[in-house]
Formats: structure tokens, sequence, C-alpha cells
């Protein structure tokens, strides 16, 4: 599996490490730990180094780092010898399924043939990767969400999706860190909030931790968005 | 009261924009940054000022501020043909690529560019707002960066860090233009198109849509045909990526770009064509030339080169003196002419 890459160039200071067109935990931990090892590397003329689903794509200076030389670098950090060290987080994030804050969760269990109970069981019961952040600021791609659950994108996306959103497409949910426009399922919402950009120069969940949910009340979630706003943020339960 | 730039009016979608805000792609936060980081440098060069100092980037025309500080120096470099500074004398035309000293009380008005968009606005010493993750660009989708995270508007006080700013004028003997011609690398996802469709993207004429914005120039043009169907896994983005969605028409990625994508990118404009790129506006027309990798590093290099020996290459400017076309521009950036009995 890992010794199935190529490099591919995207114009002539960025190249993509690219794992094919399917991804699995085993080859995103690799993707994260070569990530990390290669910007640790401090290589003259290396910019950023940014995971995706089954990718890496690596900024460079190509006036300074000769691109043979970041082959050979990413290469050595990706050969099958190495292990991936798991050294991500563990998270707990409360979530109040359906009604009003999930308008979808209904639909998605009617889709799967359960009841919204049960959908919401199935949601909460599973300890997830984030696999990469995108889309928006904080926003973590977390996989993979249990098979009756999985369903495309809706076919019209709405225009405003409330931040705290809790959301499922394909084999993914996430959390909308912002307002914004989406086309993923909502099926609850969380009173965390995931990046205070201005007291904090890091997303809470990042690529590498895993994330349980964990259902509670509209009571709870109203108390929890009070602490949030008072800057409280969960701790993590393993790792940190 | 800090010396300050206030709004008066704020034209298009102007906001603050430096180098951009690299390293936090990987927790999803766009580079964003100047759209033509060739001129935000060259008017800096003309403010005294690093290259990547923070300068008002301007889409267009109808910015105009008065000036609250004993005295500030400017610098207009992109599009725009020059500005209109107002003052208790008779008001004076200066031409951009030329740096000039505003005081306290005068009036500044952008002319608008006769082609293309975008411009930038330098003060030496740059402007006194607090960087967010590490840069004072605006990123307007998360409310980041920039004055209070958003484009300026009528009454807005950019702080300026120096009390009083009187270089003496210099100008630089340069040219930039919008580009008729984009060179371009394949790749990264070229496989996912057809053969006829790479053809048709270096072959033809694209449009700039009005659609486009900071995040990307949408283009319209042939439609590209995908080899394969279906999503693609998703991806990290780069500036210059021309991605394809359904429709066939390309978006030529720019500075707000999202970090990750799953459109597949048919070919890549090369870093020396990507400054250029961000000067196109909406109706201008352009083709795309495939170049390898060698003649893009190349390109690169000389660049680099070229904004490298820019310092040295200033000279002196003599005192800007009211012309006949300041009436004639009154009403290019006024809009409206009052009381015309014959128009």
């Amino acid at each position: 599996m890992r010794t199935s890459f190529t490099f591919i160039d995207c114009g002539e200071s960025a190249l993509l490490v690219d794992f094919g067109p399917h991804y699995c935990k085993a080859t995103s931990l690799a993707i994260l730990d070569a990530s990390e090892r290669l910007a640790a590397t401090l290589l003259p003329g290396l910019g950023e180094c940014v995971p995706a689903l089954s990718s890496l794509t690596v900024y460079y200076d190509p006036l300074q780092l000769a691109r043979e030389r970041l082959i050979e670098e990413a290469r050595s950090l990706f050969a099958p010898s190495q292990d991936a060290a798991a050294h991500g987080r563990t998270f707990e994030i409360p979530v109040l399924y359906g009604g009003e804050a999930g308008p979808d969760l209904d639909s998605v269990a009617g889709t799967a043939g359960i009841a919204p109970e049960e959908a919401a069981r199935l949601h909460a019961g599973t300890l997830y990767h984030v696999y990469m952040l995108g889309f928006l600021p904080g926003f973590a791609y977390i996989g993979s969400i249990p098979e009756p659950l999985r369903l495309p994108r809706r076919s019209t996306p709405r225009a405003r999706v409330p931040a705290g959103s809790v959301a499922i497409a394909s084999d993914m949910t996430a959390i909308y860190p912002l307002e914004s426009p989406g086309g993923w399922h909502l099926i609850g919402w969380s009173p965390v909030v995931l990046w205070d950009m201005a007291r904090q120069d890091r997303p809470l969940l990042q690529p590498g931790d895993r994330v349980r949910f964990v259902p509670v009340d509209a009571g709870e979630a109203t108390a929890l968005r009070q602490r949030s706003q008072d800057g409280w943020r969960p701790a993590p339960v393993e790792g940190g | 009261m800090k010396p300050a730039l206030r709004i008066l009016e704020p034209g298009l979608a102007a906001s603050l924009q430096d180098c951009g805000r690299p390293g936090y792609q990987r927790f999803g936060v766009p580079v964003s940054g100047a759209l033509d980081s060739v001129s935000l440098t060259i008017a800096n060069i003309l403010a005294g000022n690093p290259p990547g100092t923070a300068a008002i980037e301007l889409l267009g025309a109808g910015l105009a501020f008065a000036v609250e500080a004993d005295s500030v120096t400017l610098a207009l470099a992109g599009m725009a043909p020059g500005l209109i500074l107002e003052s208790e004398q008779a008001p004076i035309r200066v031409p951009a690529l030329q740096s000039v000293n505003a005081r306290r009380g005068d009036t500044v008005r952008i002319l608008a560019p006769k082609g293309g968009s975008v411009s930038y606005l330098s003060v030496e010493g740059g402007f006194d707002i607090p960087p967010a993750l590490g840069s004072r660009s605006t990123y307007r989708r998360a409310g980041l960066g920039g004055y209070e995270g958003g484009p300026l508007h009528a009454g807005a006080r950019l702080p300026l860090c120096l009390v009083s700013s009187t270089r003496a004028p210099v100008r630089l003997k340069i040219e930039v233009r919008p580009p008729d011609v984009l060179r371009v690398m394949r790749g990264p996802n070229t496989a996912y198109f057809t053969p006829p469709a790479f053809e048709a993207l270096t072959g033809s004429v694209y449009t700039v849509t009005a659609a486009s914005d900071r995040m990307g120039l949408r283009l319209q043009g042939p439609a590209l045909e995908r080899a394969m169907e279906g999503e693609m896994t998703t991806q990290a983005t780069t500036a210059g990526a021309l991605q394809v969605p359904a429709d066939g028409q390309p978006i030529l990625l720019l500075a707000d770009r999202q970090t990750a994508g799953g459109y597949p990118r048919i070919a890549t404009v090369i870093g020396a064509d990507i400054a250029a790129a961000g000067r196109l506006a909406a109706g201008m027309s352009l083709r795309f030339e495939e170049v390898n990798r060698e003649e893009a590093l190349r390109l690169l290099s000389e660049q680099r080169a070229w904004l490298a020996a820019l310092p040295a290459a200033l000279e002196p400017a003599g005192a800007a003196a009211l012309t006949p076309e300041y009436l004639l521009s009154r009403n290019l950036i006024g809009g409206v002419t009052a009381g015309g009995a014959g128009d």
C-alpha cells in the first residue's frame, strides 16, 4: 500500500505525493507522520506540507530546493520500513442530535431505514480519525462513518449552514466551524468552539486526532455553549 | 489622535493585503495575500518599504481617502493609471509608479484603470494593524486579518505606523500590464481529461467572467472534456491551478482559494505568471501556452532578478503638476457629470 505512490508536479513550486483514489486510516497515518517529519527537516526552501485524504502536497521554492532532493527526502519518509507513529489526541465532542439542531437527521435515518435515535447512536458510537482539514479554516474531515449513514451530498446545497452544525456526507463527518454555504446533511449541533482564531493559532481538532461524539440534551448543549463562549475547550481524554 | 488614512469612498472591494498567510493551509486557512504580488512589491519599493508590507488592494476604481497625519508618503502601482491629490493648492495628478507626499487635510482619489483591475496603494512605514495568524491579509470569509476582518468601508480609519513621512518622491520607469497569455505546466490531474481537452485549453481563447473574485477567475471558453467521470479524492490546491468542475469551464485558483478541493486540475499556471493572472478583470480574454518545468524555473528566476533590481532603478521624481487631464479624470471617477445640457 505505502509503496504505491507517485510524485506529480503542481506547477514548478509544489509537489503532490499521491497514494491514489482510495484512502484509509493506515495510509492517512503514514501521510501525516511523513508530513510532520518532512516539515521537521527544515530543508532550505521547503514550504508547507499539506496532507489530504490520500495525498500530501509539499510547497517549496524550486530555486532553493531541487525537486530531486525533495523527492529523495520524501521517498525515504514513506519507506515501507517506517511505522507511522500515532501521536494524535482523543477528544470527546458533545453533540445535540436532531430537531432544529440537526434538521436532516430524520431524512438520513429514513434513507437508512432506521429510527433517528438509531442513526444518532450509530454516529456517536464510533471512534473516528481526523484525516485532514480543508474547505474552511478548522473544518475537519473526520471518518469513517458507519455504512448505513453514508449518503451522497444534498442535491441542493444550503446557502447558510450555522456554525457548529454536525454534518455527514459520503463516509465523512464534520463540524462547520463558521457559518457557510454547505451541501452536507445536518444531523446535529455541537456547542464546542472549534477555533477562535483571534485567541489561538491552531484549531482544536488537527489531522491525526481521534474524535468520539457524545450525545447531550438541549440543556447541556446550552450550558456548554455558554462555557465555550467563556473560553472553555474540551481537554483531550487521551494524548495531548 | 493616531495618524491615519480615513476612507471617504471605499470603491469596489478594497482590502488590506500583504504577501499572504502561508503556514496554516493544513488547518484549512487559505494563503490569501495580494492577487498581484508583483505590483504589491513595486508599490512597496516606491514607498520605501520591505516588499511584503501590507497595502490597500483595490479592485477597480473609486477609492478616496483623507489624510489625517502630519504627512504621509504614498505610492500606487498596478492597473490604476494614477491618483488625484487635492490639497489647499490646485489639485495635482500623480501617475502610478511614482511616490508622492500628502499632508493633513489632503484628499486622495484613485483613478479608474483602463484595463485590468487590481492596484496597490502603499504608505511609507505601513499600516499599524495587528497581524492575524502571522499576516495582515484580509480573508473575508473567516473575518480574518486586515481592517476588522473585512473590506474597507466609508469612515474606516486605517492607522499609520509613521506620524510623518516626507520621503523624497521617486519613480520607476517600467510597465506592468495585464497578460494576453498565461503559461501553464501540465498537471496535477491532466489524466482526468481527454487529450483534446488539453489541446482545447492551450489552443483557444478564454474570457474572464463577472463571477470571478479573489478565490478564482471563472473562465468561459471551450468546455474541457473529462476522460473519467466521478469525484476525485480531495487534494490540497495550489495558486494558479486550473480546476474544472462538471460544466467543463475552468476556474483559475487565486489567493483566497480553498485549501483543498475535489475538482481535477487540468494544468497549473506557472509561478512567474500568477501575479499577472491576478490583474485580469471580467471581460478580458486570454490564452494558455504550455511550457515545461525548466522554462517555468527560468522565468521564475528571471522575474525575481527583475524585482530584486528595481530598488536600484528608482529615480527622483519631479514635482507633479496640475494637468488638463485632471478635469477629465474627475469625470472618470466621479461617475455623474452635473447639468450637461447637451449630453
